[in-house]
C-alpha cells in the first residue's frame, strides 16, 4: 500500500510538471500575448514593444521557461502581470471563496441525491418515484445559468429573501466576526442552491439506476432471504456496489471544486477562481494561468487518487 | 453612492497599470493632478482648470512652464504635497524600468526642476500645441511613501500595501474582485469638498446584472448602458438616463495591402454600398451618429465641410464594374481574374453590437454581389491577427484621446516604430501633412492642415467610417449635481449629492 | 423474452420525443421560412411570440416591415412606424402579412425558423460529438480497466493531464491553426469531452472485473473482446447511459462557447447554443430568445435520458 501511494505521488508530481510545461507552451504559442491588448490609441505603439520587453516576452521561449521553472520549484510562482500581486497570494485569497461555494454545492448534490434515491426506492415505480423522477429529470436537463437566473429573479428580486450577488453586502464588508459570517452565509444560499439543484438530479438518477440494477443481484436476494429488510439489504449490501460510479463522479468533481464554475461566478459576481482564471486566460497573464493550472492539476491528481482508494475500500475485490 | 464597474482595479499605481478597465477614473478620485482637463474640446484644444496647481505660466520663449502649487495640499497621511512629489512623479514617468504606458507623452520634457517647495518648473525641448496637456498627463504620486521602492521593482510591487492618497476620497476598504469602498478624506484640501461620505465601487462583471441591480435599487450608477436597454431605463420613474457624445467611434477596416482592397474605387464602392445610416439607426437606436472621417465630429479639429457619403448602391455597382469586377459566371457573386469577391469580416465575439453590424454589412454587400463571411473571434486573438496584417476586413472601434495626433493611426507604418495603422494605409501626401500638423505650435494653423488631411483620407476611403457613439449613463433619480461628460465619469464628483 | 409491463413506456416516450425533434430538424426548413433573412430590424426586431407584421420585400433585397398594408392600384402602401411608404408594384418582390409564431431576434430574424435550422446543427453536431466522445472514452476506459498496470496508469495520467490543462488555451491554439468548419467543430467538441466517459467506464470495469460472471467467462476461455462487449459493457450501461444523455446537453451548450472563440458555427447560421448566448444579452427585454432554445436543449436531454432509462430497464429485465 505504501509503495503504491508513493508511486502515485511521484506520478502526480511528474504530471504537475508535465501539465505546467504543456500549458506554458500553449499560452506562449496561442495568438496574442500580454501586450497585445494595449490597443488604446493614447498608448503609442512603441509602448507595446517596450511593455513586451519589460515582461520578458521577447526572450526566447526556452529561456523564459527555464527561469519560470527555476523559481517555481522553490515555491515562487512570480507575480500576476495583470494584478501585480504575487500569484500565490492571489490564488490563496480567491481559492477559499470557490472552495466554500463548490464544496457546499457538492455536499448538497450528494446528500440530496442519496436521500432522493433512497426515498424513490421505497416503492419503485410508485407515484412518489414517478414524481421525483420527473422533477430530477427537469432539474438535470436545465443548464446551470438558467437555474441561477431563475433563482435570482424569484428569490431575490421578487421575494427579497436573499441577496442577488456578491459574497458580502457593504455592511458585511466593513464588519468582522459573527455578523460577517452570517452575511456570507446569506450570500451563499442562492449560488449553492443553483449548483446543487442541477447536480442533485444527476446523482439521484445514477443511484436509482444503480440500486435498481443491484436489487436483482444474487447477493441482495440472498440477504433478503436471510431476513434483512429491503432497506437494510439496499443500504448495507447494494449501496457500496452502486456507489462506485458515484465515486468516479465525485472524484471527477474535485477539479470543479477547485476551479469553480465560470458561469455561476459571473452570474453571482462571486470572487472565485473561475473568473480570475478566465480573465487571466483572456489577458494572457502567464504566471497566473500557470499558477491556476498547477492548482487544478493537483486537484485532479488528488481526486483520482482518492477515487481509486475509495474503490478499493468500497469493494475489496477491486485491484487498482 | 454605489457605482457599478465591470472589473476590479488591478492596481492603484497608474504607472504599473495596463489602463484597461476604467481604472483611471478611480485613480482620479484618489490622486491629485496638476490641473483638471476641461471637456471643452469642441472649439479648441481643451483648457485646464486649477487643481494641485493654482496658476501656471509659460516663459517668453514658451520652452519653460512654471506651476505654482497650493500650499495647503496634503497627502492622506498628513505630509504636505510639494514640488518634490511632482519631480518624483516625472522621474517615474520617464524611467524605462517603470515602463509606464504614458512614457512617450513626456518625450519633449527634458526635466522638471524644483524651484521651491511650491513652485515647479517643466523644461521642454521644443514648442508645440500640447505642452500643457503633456505636462499634466498622469497623477502625482507621493515621493515620501513610494520613493522608497526602487524603480526596477515597480512592475512587481503591490502598492496597495503602502497606499497614500491625496484626492477627495481615500481608500476605506478593498475586497478583491468585489468592492472598493472610498470615503471622503477629511483632510482634503480642494474645494468644493465632496458632499458624499462614501463612494462605493461594486464589481459586477455582467452588464445585465448591473442593470437588474440598478432597477432593484442595489446600485446607483451604471455606465455604458447598451442602446437596447436605454428605453427600459427611461421608462423607469426611479431612474435617470444621461446621454452625451463619447470619444468612441467605429469603422470597417479594409486591409489595404490586399489586391482586393487596393483600389480606392473599390473601397469607395464598399462605403457607398453599405447603408450606414440605417445600420447606425438600427444598431444604436438613435444613440449614435454617422461618422464621416477619421476625426471625431465633436472636436475642434473636425473638418465641417467634409462630404458625407450617402447610401448609393447604383454608384457602388458602377465603381465596382470600373474596377474590373463582374459576375462572369452567373453565380450572383462578382469576380475578377477568376477570383470571387469574397472575404472574411472579423469582429470580437464579446460584442453584440458589432455582431449586428457584421450581419447588416453582410446583407447590404450581398446585394452588390459581394460575399461577406462574418467571423467572430476572441478579442486578443483578433488583435494579434490585425497587428500581424493577417486579415481581410474587421470592424474596429477606437476611443480617441483629446490630443489630436493622427500619426500612429494614419501615417505609413514604419516597422521600427510600431503602429496603429494596421490596415496598411499609405499616402505620402497625408504623411507629410500629418508630420507638419504635429510640429505646428499654433492650433488654428494646424487646423488648416488637419482639414486637408481629412479631405484626403475621406477621398481615399481606406476604411469605411461608420459611427460615433454616445455614452449612456443610468443613475438613480436621487443622484443630483452630477455633470456626466466625456472627460470622465467622476468629473465633478465633488458636487454630487443625494436629493429626495 | 418475457413481456415488459412498464419499461417500454419510458423508452417509447424518450424515443418519440427524440424522433419529433429529429423530424422537426430535418423536415422543418421546408415549412419554416428563412432563418437568416434580416427583416427591417428597426421595426421587426425583438418581436414577441405571436406577433404579426406586414412585410414587403423589394426586388433589390431590402425589406420593409410595418403595421398594415394595402394596395393602391398596382402599388403597395405600407404603414411603417407611423409613416406611409409606397412601394411601386414593379419594385416589390413579395408583400403580405406575416405572423411570427415565436417572435423575432434583434435583427428581425424569425425565431421559429432559426430554431428549426439550428436543430439540425445542434442535434447533428451534438450527436456526432457525443459519438466521438463515447468511442474514445469507452475505448480508453475498457482498455485501462481491463489491462490494468502500466496501460491503465498511462491512460489515466493522460486523462488527468487533459482535464487539468486549461481547455481555453488548447482551443485558442487550435482555432488559430484551423479554419472553422463543422468537421473541426465535431472533433474538438468530442475530443474535449471523452475524458469523463473514460474514467467512468474504467471505474465500472475495475469493479466488474472481479465479479463472478466475469471470472466464470474467463475460466471458460472467452476472449477479452467477447468479455468486454458481452459482459462488461452491458453492465456498465447504467451510468454510461445517464452520463451520455447529460453529456449531449452539455455539448450542445458548449458549442456556443466554441463559437465565441471562432470555432463553431459562424453567423448567420444558427445553432441552439449560439441562440442562447445571443439571447442572454437581451434577456430582460426579450426573454423568449433565451428561453426557447434552452427549452429545446432541455427537451433533448430529457428525451435522451428517458430513452436511456428505458434501455436500462430493458437490459435489466433481460439479464
Amino acid at each position: 500500500m505504501l509503495r503504491w501511494s508513493l508511486h502515485r505521488i511521484a506520478a502526480g508530481v511528474a504530471l504537475v510538471w508535465l501539465v505546467a510545461t504543456f500549458t506554458f507552451l500553449l499560452v506562449s504559442l496561442a495568438p496574442g500575448d500580454f501586450a497585445t491588448r494595449l490597443t488604446d490609441p493614447r498608448i503609442p505603439p512603441a509602448a507595446r514593444a517596450r511593455w513586451r520587453r519589460d515582461f520578458g516576452l521577447d526572450r526566447p521561449l526556452p529561456l523564459r521557461y527555464a527561469s519560470w521553472l527555476g523559481a517555481a520549484v522553490t515555491g515562487d510562482l512570480g507575480s500576476s502581470w495583470i494584478y501585480k500581486q504575487k500569484v500565490v497570494a492571489m490564488l490563496a485569497s480567491v481559492l477559499p471563496n470557490t472552495l466554500l461555494l463548490t464544496s457546499l454545492g457538492l455536499a448538497l448534490e450528494l446528500g440530496g441525491g442519496v436521500a432522493l434515491a433512497i426515498v424513490q426506492l421505497r416503492k419503485p415505480h410508485g407515484t412518489g418515484d414517478r414524481i421525483i423522477t420527473l422533477a430530477t429529470l427537469a432539474a438535470y436537463a436545465l443548464p446551470a445559468f438558467g437555474v441561477a437566473l431563475g433563482l435570482i429573479a424569484l428569490l431575490s428580486y421578487r421575494l427579497h429573501l436573499f441577496p442577488p450577488s456578491h459574497m458580502l453586502s457593504l455592511e458585511g464588508e466593513m464588519a468582522h466576526g459573527w455578523p460577517r459570517l452570517v452575511d456570507t452565509a446569506r450570500h451563499l444560499v442562492l449560488p449553492v442552491a443553483a449548483i446543487g439543484v442541477t447536480g442533485v438530479g444527476a446523482v439521484a438518477r445514477y443511484l436509482r439506476g444503480s440500486l435498481l440494477d443491484e436489487r436483482t443481484e444474487q447477493y441482495v436476494l440472498a440477504a433478503r432471504a436471510r431476513g434483512c429488510s429491503q432497506r437494510q439489504a439496499l443500504v448495507r449490501h447494494a449501496l457500496p456496489n452502486a456507489v462506485l460510479p458515484l465515486i468516479t463522479m465525485m472524484g471527477m468533481s474535485l477539479p470543479f471544486l477547485v476551479s469553480g464554475s465560470l458561469v455561476i461566478e459571473v452570474v453571482f459576481s462571486w470572487p472565485g477562481m473561475g473568473q480570475v482564471m478566465y480573465n487571466a486566460a483572456l489577458g494572457r497573464d502567464l504566471p497566473l494561468v500557470l499558477g491556476g493550472t498547477i492548482v487544478a492539476t493537483v486537484a485532479v491528481v488528488v481526486g483520482n487518487l482518492l477515487a481509486d482508494v475509495a474503490y478499493v475500500v468500497a469493494d475489496p475485490r477491486v485491484r487498482v | 453612492m454605489i457605482v457599478a464597474t465591470t472589473a476590479d482595479v488591478t492596481t492603484f499605481n497608474e504607472y504599473q497599470s495596463t489602463q484597461e478597465t476604467g481604472e483611471l477614473d478611480t485613480i482620479d478620485l484618489l490622486f491629485p493632478a496638476l490641473m483638471t482637463e476641461q471637456p471643452d474640446y469642441q472649439l479648441h484644444p481643451p483648457s485646464f482648470a486649477p487643481r494641485l496647481a493654482t496658476s501656471w505660466e509659460f516663459s517668453s520663449n514658451n520652452r519653460t512652464l512654471t506651476f505654482h502649487l497650493r500650499p495647503d495640499a496634503r497627502w492622506s497621511d498628513g505630509v504636505p504635497v510639494t514640488a518634490d512629489d511632482v519631480r518624483f512623479t516625472f522621474q517615474a514617468q520617464k524611467d524605462a524600468r517603470v515602463g509606464s504606458l504614458g512614457m512617450e507623452m513626456k518625450d519633449f520634457i527634458r526635466d522638471v526642476e524644483v524651484v521651491d517647495p511650491h513652485t515647479v518648473r517643466f523644461n521642454f525641448t521644443r514648442v508645440y500645441p500640447y505642452q500643457l496637456m503633456d505636462a499634466n498627463d498622469g497623477h502625482i504620486v507621493p515621493a515620501h511613501a513610494w520613493g522608497k521602492v526602487p524603480f526596477e521593482k515597480w512592475h512587481t510591487t503591490d502598492f496597495e500595501k503602502i497606499l497614500v492618497t491625496g484626492g477627495p476620497f481615500r481608500l476605506a476598504a478593498h475586497t478583491p474582485q468585489q468592492t472598493i469602498i472610498l470615503e471622503r478624506d477629511p483632510g482634503y484640501w480642494g474645494s468644493p469638498r465632496p458632499n458624499l461620505d462614501r463612494l462605493v465601487l461594486r464589481v459586477v462583471p455582467d452588464m445585465a446584472s448591473q442593470l437588474e441591480q440598478l432597477f432593484a435599487g442595489q446600485l446607483n450608477v451604471v455606465q455604458a448602458v447598451s442602446p437596447q436597454e436605454a428605453d427600459r431605463v427611461q421608462a423607469n420613474r426611479d431612474l435617470n438616463l444621461v446621454e452625451f457624445p463619447s470619444r468612441m467611434w467605429g469603422m470597417v477596416g479594409w486591409n489595404n495591402r490586399l489586391p482586393m482592397f487596393a483600389d480606392r474605387r473599390v473601397r469607395k464602392a464598399l462605403s457607398l454600398g453599405i447603408n450606414r445610416k440605417s445600420l447606425v439607426d438600427t444598431v444604436f437606436r438613435g444613440h449614435a451618429t454617422l461618422s464621416a472621417g477619421p476625426v471625431l465630429s465633436s472636436t475642434w479639429a473636425y473638418n465641417r465641410t467634409l462630404p458625407q457619403l450617402s447610401y448609393d448602391p447604383v454608384q457602388a455597382a458602377q465603381l465596382l464594374a470600373q474596377a474590373g469586377w463582374r459576375d462572369s459566371n452567373g453565380d450572383g457573386i462578382l469576380d475578377r481574374d477568376g477570383k470571387p469577391f469574397a472575404f472574411d469580416l472579423l469582429y470580437p465575439a464579446s460584442n453584440t453590437l458589432r455582431r449586428q453590424m457584421a450581419l447588416l454589412i453582410q446583407a447590404d454587400l450581398a446585394r452588390l454581389g459581394i460575399k461577406v463571411r462574418p467571423i467572430q473571434m476572441e478579442f486578443t486573438s483578433l488583435i494579434a491577427r490585425t497587428e500581424a496584417g493577417d486579415f481581410d476586413a474587421t470592424i474596429w472601434v477606437w476611443v480617441d484621446a483629446t490630443k489630436v495626433d493622427l500619426t500612429s493611426t494614419w501615417s505609413t507604418p514604419s516597422p521600427s516604430q510600431g503602429t496603429n495603422n494596421f490596415i496598411g494605409y499609405s499616402n505620402p501626401d497625408v504623411d507629410r501633412l500629418i508630420a507638419a500638423a504635429r510640429e505646428e505650435p499654433d492650433y488654428t494653423r494646424a487646423k488648416v492642415l488637419l482639414d486637408r488631411i481629412q479631405e484626403l483620407i475621406v477621398a481615399d476611403q481606406p476604411a469605411t467610417f461608420l459611427y460615433e457613439s454616445k455614452l449612456l449613463v443610468a443613475t438613480s433619480r436621487k443622484l443630483r449635481g452630477a455633470d456626466f461628460n466625456a472627460a470622465g465619469l467622476f468629473f465633478n464628483v465633488d458636487e454630487w449629492y443625494w436629493g429626495t | 423474452m418475457t413481456s415488459l409491463p412498464r419499461s417500454p413506456r419510458r423508452l417509447r416516450a424518450g424515443v418519440a420525443l427524440l424522433a419529433t425533434l429529429a423530424t422537426g430538424a430535418l423536415a422543418g426548413p421546408w415549412f419554416a421560412g428563412s432563418p437568416t433573412a434580416i427583416l427591417d430590424p428597426g421595426v421587426a426586431g425583438l418581436l414577441p411570440p405571436g406577433s404579426e407584421k406586414a412585410v414587403v420585400i423589394r426586388r433589390d433585397g431590402t425589406t420593409l416591415a410595418g403595421e398594415s398594408l394595402r394596395r393602391s392600384g398596382p402599388d403597395w402602401v405600407i404603414t411603417r412606424a407611423g409613416a406611409e411608404v409606397t412601394v411601386p408594384g414593379t419594385d416589390a418582390a413579395t408583400a403580405g402579412v406575416r405572423r411570427f409564431w415565436l417572435g423575432t431576434d434583434t435583427v428581425g430574424r424569425d425565431v421559429l425558423a432559426r430554431l428549426v435550422s439550428g436543430a439540425r446543427v445542434s442535434l447533428g453536431v451534438g450527436a456526432l460529438a457525443l459519438a466521438v466522445a463515447l468511442v474514445l472514452g469507452v475505448g480508453a476506459g475498457l482498455l485501462a480497466g481491463w489491462a490494468g498496470g502500466l496501460v491503465d496508469a498511462f491512460l489515466m495520467r493522460l486523462v488527468d493531464a487533459l482535464l487539468a490543462v486549461p481547455m481555453l488555451f488548447l482551443l485558442l491554439f487550435l482555432a488559430a491553426l484551423f479554419r472553422p468548419s463543422l468537421a473541426v467543430l465535431v472533433l474538438f467538441l468530442g475530443f474535449s469531452s471523452w475524458m469523463g466517459v473514460a474514467r467512468l467506464v474504467r471505474g465500472q470495469v475495475l469493479s466488474l472485473k472481479e465479479r463472478d460472471f466475469v471470472l466464470a467467462a474467463r475460466a471458460l476461455g472467452a476472449s477479452p473482446w467477447r468479455i468486454a462487449f458481452r459482459h462488461l459493457l452491458p453492465n456498465a450501461l447504467t451510468p454510461l447511459a445517464q452520463d451520455a444523455a447529460l453529456r449531449l446537453g452539455d455539448l450542445i451548450l458548449v458549442e456556443a462557447s466554441l463559437s465565441f472563440l471562432g470555432l463553431g458555427v459562424q453567423p448567420p447560421a444558427a445553432s441552439w447554443g449560439t441562440m442562447v448566448a445571443e439571447g442572454q444579452e437581451v434577456l430582460a427585454n426579450a426573454w423568449w430568445l433565451t428561453l426557447l432554445p434552452t427549452a429545446l436543449v432541455a427537451a433533448t436531454v430529457i428525451s435522451a435520458a428517458l430513452a436511456a432509462d428505458g434501455l436500462q430497464e430493458l437490459a435489466r429485465n433481460e439479464t
